[in-house]
């Protein structure tokens, strides 16, 4: 009998190990002849996200995705090869979130991944993702861990949420007149990270904590969590939610005729937000580091819309077909650079080279041997009457 | 000495929380007294009641949106639809399988709810859909507490249907004759009852209370297919406090669980789970049979 626990701990272990001798590594690509997906004629890329559930709003994202590099494999690809690109349904769920990477790592033989998604999903990949040298550019999320500490093969691009949350606590302090702070936050890493930063900013300026009222992503009703928020007596309710309790609990503190100041992480920047939220929502302060999706002025954005018209015209234009969009700009550009004679080494050493490159919706993107952070700047949005108003330049860090 | 309520209780903002666990307590009454009926007359213990009344609230959708039919029309038919999707599974898929191990039904219902999520997200899409709200206006306020016109909507609903339930049940000679089944099917059957006609009926019933709960609480929870996973969760567990063979123990048991969700969710929203549950835990420990439910007692 006691040969079962040591039988469960044998598998566990097996399971839980990055580092099986099995799995493609660095040096096999580098010394090889042959690179995990390469071939001389194509290109394997790998993604995944929530297709469905709570956070299914985001699927968006990788099928944008997927169209831009069906246009780039219509121009006739990236020296000479198409891309082959594969993404994966986890729900929003990170024990599947593992076993889509595991899958896309050792049996699609993806050569990278572009625009993984979420935080608690990133997380449980990381140390898989690292150990296999996989590089992946833009991983969707700001968690900071993404970059610090360093980490070779992780690319981040989107504003960390540390420094996101930074940026709007000292804006309410400092702009808006704010005096109490709520955070209304999702009880993981994405959520505690906007959490901590809020917390620590105000400690910095020896002001009293701020409210912090939580709530799991299978939850479906906020009311009472909207109540929490309206009894603390805060003025200002600063959100690190995903779309649907986002929009839940601005929705929930209209009801009950609680109307603080709002402000809001980036990762609901989208129009399916306004539906979601009714009319509570006006007034509320998002964060952006892309330029707003809808400015026609800006000369990026007109080809945006031209792609979507032609190559996604059943996705909505917005803030999540936009990352999408340019995901795929910033990954097209690394492949370009990787040049004909493609390894994943090849491929990071000539992205450690990019430097303040315009050519994508990312305003200015640089990295180094030693920095993969991305964006350090977001502007304010407005949401007025279903749509954003972009209401301040680019803001950095005090 | 005596003193030891924590303050943290005494400052909660009880009435609103209570108001709200009500609402959210009746919607759970609602979904539990069908997972009730559909079991004290068929025996069997329905898993595919969220999806079911998800299923029907995606059918009310079209319904509201595609036919842009007025609410009360559409919740009619929807109702209409429900009943008769209700019966239709009754009398296809469990007529037929085999009872001898009661696991059979509840794979089978497992099944049917998963068949309707990969269904109904198939139809319909993942997305997450807004879906009409079927009263629009300023909330009614007493003091501070705030009632939505929704959820006014919600107690006026359910207190309407469980009259009309518990008056079918008592003066009603179909009502009597499911309470019959439910009690002895055998003797039932002697008396000249047709037990497949009321097998249908307690699984029509029982899935159009079911889509009651989908169409009230899909204005608060959005619309898409997982939209019930955790309504039909807390129903089930509300309907095993309550003692699964006792109506008004699965509208005790929905508005209790409501209750502990509103003031769990308010003083510690990640442990609200783990709260109503330890609950359930506690109440079956002590009382096994459950709230209002019968001790069943077979002879050896």
């Amino acid at each position: 009998m006691a040969v079962v626990p040591l039988l469960v701990a044998l598998l566990v272990t097996a399971c839980g190990s990055g580092t099986t001798p099995g799995a493609p590594s660095a040096t096999a690509s580098t010394v090889g002849a042959t690179v995990p997906g390469v071939t001389g004629t194509e290109v394997v890329v790998g993604s995944w996200g929530p297709q469905d559930g709570p956070a299914g709003f985001y699927g968006a994202i990788d099928r944008t995705l997927d169209a831009y590099f069906k246009m780039i494999n219509d121009q006739g690809g990236i020296n000479g090869r198409k891309i082959r690109f594969i993404y994966e349904n986890d729900s929003y769920q990170p024990a599947k979130t593992v076993a889509a990477v595991k899958k896309l790592v050792e049996e699609d033989k993806v050569f990278a991944l572009c625009g993984g998604l979420g935080t608690p999903n990133n997380a449980a990949v990381m140390d898989y993702v690292v150990a296999n040298n996989v590089p992946h550019v833009w991983p969707a999320t700001g968690t900071t861990m993404l970059a610090v500490p360093f980490k070779k093969n992780i690319y981040a691009v989107q504003l960390n949420y540390t420094t996101e949350a930074t940026i709007a606590t000292q804006y309410a302090l400092d702009q808006l007149g704010t005096k109490k702070i709520a955070v209304f936050y999702q009880n993981d890493a994405f959520g505690k990270e906007g959490l901590d930063a809020v917390q620590a900013e105000l400690k910095k300026r020896n002001l009293p904590a701020a409210t912090a009222v939580s709530y799991e992503t299978a939850d479906t009703n906020f009311s009472a969590q909207a109540l929490k928020l309206q009894t603390s007596g805060a003025d200002t309710v600063i959100l690190y939610a995903v779309p649907k309790p986002g929009g839940s609990i601005i929705a929930e503190m209209g009801k009950i005729g609680y109307a603080p100041k709002l402000l809001s992480s980036s990762v609901i920047n989208d129009p399916s937000i306004f539906a979601l939220a009714g009319s509570a929502i006006n007034g509320m302060l998002i964060e952006a580091y892309l330029p707003a999706f809808d400015d026609t002025s800006n000369p990026k954005i007109v080809e945006y819309q031209a792609f979507m018209a032609k190559y996604a015209p059943k996705e909505q234009i917005g803030g999540f077909t936009e990352v999408g969009y340019a995901y795929g700009q910033v990954f097209i550009e690394a492949l370009k650079r990787a040049g004909k004679e493609l390894t994943r080494e090849g491929f990071m050493a000539n992205l450690d080279q990019m430097k303040n490159f315009t050519g994508s919706l990312v305003p200015s993107l640089s990295y180094s041997p030693t920095d993969h952070a991305g964006v350090k700047a977001a502007y304010f949005q407005a949401a007025k009457d279903g749509k954003f108003v972009t209401v301040t330049g680019y803001i950095t860090l005090k | 000495m005596l003193s030891v309520t924590p303050d943290v209780l005494i400052d909660l903002p009880w009435g609103q929380l209570l108001v709200n666990g009500l609402a959210l307590g009746s919607l759970y009454a609602l979904t539990a007294f069908g997972i009730v009926l559909i079991y004290k007359t068929t025996q069997v213990i329905t898993f595919a009641q969220g999806e079911t009344a998800m299923f029907s609230t995606f059918v009310a959708f079209t319904l509201l949106t595609a036919f842009q039919l007025p609410f009360a029309v559409a919740f009619a038919l929807t109702l209409l639809f429900a009943g008769l999707f209700g019966a239709l599974i009754e009398r296809v898929v469990l007529r037929r399988i085999s009872t001898t191990t009661v696991l059979n039904p509840v794979i089978v219902t497992v099944g049917l709810s998963l068949i309707l999520l990969g269904g109904a997200g198939w139809i319909w899409g993942y997305e997450i859909r807004t879906f009409p709200d079927p009263v629009v206006g300023p909330p009614f306020r007493f003091g501070t507490i705030v009632l939505s016109q929704l959820n006014a909507l919600i107690f006026v609903v359910t207190l309407v249907l469980m009259t009309i339930l518990f008056a079918f049940f008592r003066f009603s000679p179909t009502g009597i004759a499911m309470r019959a089944v439910a009690e002895n099917r055998m003797a039932a059957q002697l008396m000249g009852i047709s037990i497949g006609r009321m097998n249908a009926l307690g699984w029509g019933m029982g899935t159009a209370m079911g889509a009651v709960t989908g169409m009230l609480i899909a204005p608060i929870n959005y619309l898409d297919p997982s939209m019930m996973g955790d309504v039909a969760l807390k129903a089930f567990a509300a309907a095993v406090v309550g003692g699964l063979t006792s109506l008004p123990g699965a509208v005790v048991g929905g508005l209790l669980l409501g209750i502990v969700d509103s003031v769990a969710g308010f003083e510690a929203p990640e442990l609200r789970n783990s709260i109503a549950f330890a609950l359930i835990v506690i109440v079956l420990v002590v009382r096994p049979a459950g709230l209002l439910g019968r001790r069943e007692t077979k002879k050896v």
